[in-house]
């Protein structure tokens, strides 16, 4: 009697995880991760059937290398796992997820880079020979902090642009992704993704104007 | 903000972004420029994304890409 009804209780409780599995298909990516970020890892599991590939293809445009991609994807989703709490639903998963695996990518361009720069010696020999200047004399400290002042605003203004604006400008102007990559990540056709650039940069400098003149600009 | 024929006009768009990206030729630019000259709402709208295309570059350099990743305000936000 007990032993059956442990086979009972066993196959209710496969039953019940089939059911929740194929109920956690349905579901958002922000909502799997928000089902993830309350401890449940089977939610992060999808998220990874979802995109192990997708990632890869992106990545390969990139690095051009099937291994490098492997090792990006890995710590893509590491650094997902790891971060889990720091992700807010105000932004698209995807978008998020993209961003950090670009970020790698580039990190991992810039760490090539530097293993085959050679490095510039002064010879001791020659008395010509002098240690180059590096320091940029051309922007004053009254300039900079203009520059500062103006960057600030910018930002400022970007926080007031539309959720749709601000997320294919900070992709193309910030992170300096192809329209090709920014149509992939926001799930957009390239005239799309164009058109909402130029209106979102448009917008952005009519903030700018009515931060420096306020009312002067019609909205 | 005003519709303007961009909104409408995917060619004249892809135009505007590869003015902007500084894509087009010599002769490209000026027939561009030319078209803009006559159409003050898409001159003022170019003007405006343009601007702050400059703007965005300057930021873009001023901002460590390896920071965004850790989830700043501007990569949580962007979407």
């Amino acid at each position: 009697m007990e032993a059956e009804l442990s086979i009972v209780k066993f196959w209710d409780h496969v039953f019940m995880e089939a059911i929740s599995k194929a109920k956690l298909q349905q579901l958002s990516d922000e909502d799997l991760m928000e089902h993830f970020q309350s401890g449940y890892e089977e939610a992060f599991n999808l998220l990874v059937k979802r995109y192990e590939d997708r990632l890869h293809n992106f990545l390969y445009r990139y690095t051009h290398n099937h291994k490098d991609c492997e090792d990006l994807v890995q710590e893509t989703f590491f650094r997902v796992f790891r971060s889990r709490h720091s992700y807010e639903r105000i932004a698209k998963f995807s978008t998020w997820m993209y961003t950090i695996a670009i970020n790698l990518a580039k990190s991992l361009y810039k760490k090539k880079k530097r293993m085959t720069t050679v490095t510039i010696h002064k010879d001791p020999d020659d008395s010509e020979d002098q240690p180059m200047k590096l320091e940029d004399t051309s922007i004053l400290p009254d300039d900079m902090l203009h520059e500062k002042m103006c960057m600030d605003e910018l930002e400022k203004a970007l926080m007031e642009l539309s959720k749709d604006f601000r997320e294919v400008i900070v992709l193309r102007d910030i992170q300096q992704l192809t329209y090709e990559e920014i149509a992939d990540i926001a799930d957009l056709p390239m005239g799309t993704v164009k058109s909402r650039i130029n209106r979102g940069r448009a917008q952005l400098q009519e903030l700018l104007e009515e931060h420096v003149f306020p009312g002067t600009i019609s909205a | 903000m005003d519709i303007t024929k961009f909104d409408r006009d995917e060619i004249l768009t892809s135009f505007l972004t590869d003015y902007i990206d500084g894509k087009l030729n010599a002769g490209e630019s000026r027939a561009f420029e030319e078209y803009l000259f006559n159409n003050p709402k898409e001159h003022e709208f170019a003007r405006k994304a343009l601007k702050t295309k400059e703007m965005l570059n300057r930021l873009a350099d001023s901002i460590d890409l390896s920071a965004l990743q850790n989830n700043s305000q501007l990569t949580t936000d962007m979407s």
